[in-house]
């Protein structure tokens, strides 16, 4: 590939907020959006039907020059997420389909997951689910409801069944739903309420 | 009540291969909004409510299991009862019972999950068994909350209930886990048992609250079901010692596996009239055998039932089930009740200065502690 060499062929991909372009000599714009979708399409494994580039995982993709590794740099949304080895397994998987090279998986704490990063696609099948996504920017911002799209959540308790999760009621539709945490809930999620 | 007038709920899009998937936008900073996107599918959208179309109002609180044929040809039609709803009685206690049996055993669940955190082997066991406990209770706490809000018992007489051995929760949990293999066998087939039956309570349930909360409880089910899956191969993949770890717990499991399902479904059985389940207890328990014998079979495993066999159709029959031990749990009188019921006292208890810290009023947990007799027991 002598015309690489001369004439860098520059693929500049990037999902992540801050900016960073990347840059790819071996693999076209088009090879790496490809691998960029495959990964984006991996569903979470907690949340049936959402995908990780919905919920805003998806950090970087980056074929390195030397060793020829793919590496795929995600976010949590936790650090403690127990999903996590799943995640990256079923990342390994599906860019196995795609290419030959080996992948490897790294998983980043910055930037710090919020929120903000889920996309509309993503808000709307949780709000399918009965999950709402508050404003990170908010202290304790309580969203309306994902059932009935009512001003009428009541935070109950500050840690659902997953640690990314408060869980709240609705007085409107009374369906009990829950609410994604970000790194700006504060260290309770939402203010206790009784239950 | 209302009627669903848009499609039912998508199905949950656990198994469709992963690249057939529509890609999102992955770049926040690159959403496009399109009017799609703003299009949040609200399950309850257009749906007609059952009170005022029906005209039956004021049945409600009064009604018996024979005067409800407008509010059966109404669940039949496919409505989905809601809250606000004017719920004849009959409905509100079926309802009410499913719900509170299936919160009791969410929350014996986790607590059987916690006692292996310290002894899972492993740091990366541990934290799943850790996050998996968390699961359990907070399934619980959904539950608990659309339990109460029908209006038959509060919270905590639910809990004094269930801590008083008068109700019931999952016959699995009446039994003691000997070895890690057992608790796999919980990690696997229990939860691929309760997955199976939550599934098909999910598909068609009519009481909208529930089958709201099933959507996600079902999506985490799935996810432990993997994890009791990883841990099945380690073992099926290991030394000769693991595989016999594992078939002496499938020894000791299989029965109380296949109880799991319930005694064959009565003719007039109310949660299937009131669609409040969707299918009989030997369609699920044959489902699953269907699935998991062949599976257990490949993996090495030999099932402890002798009359198993293959019919003409390669369907697999198994054989006569005795129904003893299951109804002694029912009873609340298996072989390990009595200590789970006290387990899940003391942990009560224990964590009482937690509520009251969170101000919590709590008289009934206050009561439980400072009766001797409960506390001994």
């Amino acid at each position: 590939m002598t015309a690489v060499a001369l004439s860098p062929r520059r693929s500049a991909i990037t999902t992540s907020s801050t900016g960073s372009v990347l840059e790819s000599r071996r693999l076209g714009a088009e090879e790496l959006h490809a691998l960029l979708q495959a990964v984006s399409s991996v569903p979470d494994p907690e949340l049936g039907g959402v995908t990780i580039g919905e919920l805003g995982l998806v950090h970087e993709i980056r074929p390195l020059l030397g060793d020829g590794v793919i590496e795929v740099f995600l976010l949590p949304t936790f650090l403690g997420c127990p999903a996590l080895k799943l995640m990256e397994r079923d990342v390994v998987a599906v860019l196995s389909v795609l290419s030959v090279s080996p992948v490897r998986v790294t998983w980043v704490n910055w930037p710090i997951w919020s929120p903000d990063r889920i996309s509309f696609a993503g808000r709307s099948k949780l709000a399918e689910l009965g999950i709402a996504v508050p404003c990170a920017d908010v202290a304790d911002d309580i969203p309306v409801c994902p059932i009935c799209s009512v001003d009428a959540l009541e935070a109950k308790l500050p840690v659902g069944p997953t640690a990314c999760r408060s869980v709240a009621w609705c007085t409107s539709c009374r369906s009990v739903v829950e609410i994604m945490r970000g790194s700006h809930s504060g260290a309770t999620g939402g203010s206790y309420a009784n239950v | 009540m209302t009627l669903p007038g848009s499609p039912p709920m998508a199905p949950l899009l656990l198994s469709v291969p992963i690249l057939a998937r529509v890609f999102d936008s992955v770049d926040p900073r690159f959403r496009q909004i399109t009017l799609d996107d703003l299009t949040i599918v609200k399950e309850n959208g257009s749906m007609r409510s059952w009170t005022s179309s029906s005209g039956s109002v004021g049945l409600g609180e009064n009604a018996e299991v024979g005067d409800l044929a407008e509010f059966e040809a109404f669940l039949n039609a496919g409505g989905v009862v809601e809250p606000g709803d004017d719920i004849p009685a009959p409905y509100r206690k079926e309802v009410f019972r499913f719900i509170e049996m299936h919160a009791n055993s969410e929350l014996f669940g986790g607590l059987c999950e916690r006692y292996w955190v310290s002894r899972a082997p492993g740091l990366h066991r541990k934290m799943a068994f850790l996050a998996k406990t968390q699961d359990e209770i907070g399934h619980a706490h959904l539950l608990y909350m659309v339990a109460a809000d029908l209006g038959l018992k509060t919270r905590q007489q639910m809990m004094d209930d269930l801590l008083a051995g008068r109700t019931k929760f999952h016959n699995v949990f009446h039994y003691k886990t000997h070895t890690w293999a057992d608790q796999i066998v919980i990690a696997f087939l229990v939860d691929a048992a309760a997955l199976t039956t939550q599934q098909a309570v999910l598909k068609n349930c009519s009481y909208g609250p529930y089958r709201r909360i099933l959507r996600r409880i079902v999506s985490e089910e799935g996810f432990h079901m993997r994890h009791g899956e990883e841990m099945l191969l380690t073992l099926a993949d290991g030394t000769q010692i693991q595989r016999d770890l594992f078939q002496d717990a499938l020894n000791r499991w299989w029965e109380a596996v296949m109880h799991f399902f319930g005694p064959p479904t009565k003719a007039n059985d109310l949660l299937l009239r009131w669609k409040i389940k969707s299918e009989t207890n030997e369609a699920l328990r044959d489902k699953f055998v269907q699935k998991f014998v062949p599976m257990l079979h490949d993996y090495g495993f030999t099932i402890p039932d002798s009359d198993l066999h293959q019919n003409a159709e390669g369907r697999w029959v198994i054989g006569e089930i005795d129904w003893s031990a299951l109804s002694a749990t029912q009873s609340n009188v298996g072989e390990d009740s009595a200590e789970r019921i006290a387990l899940a006292r003391s942990s009560w208890t224990n964590t009482d200065w937690v509520r009251s810290s969170l101000g919590l009023t709590d008289e009934s947990a206050s009561k439980l502690s400072s009766d001797p007799a409960r506390v001994a027991a």
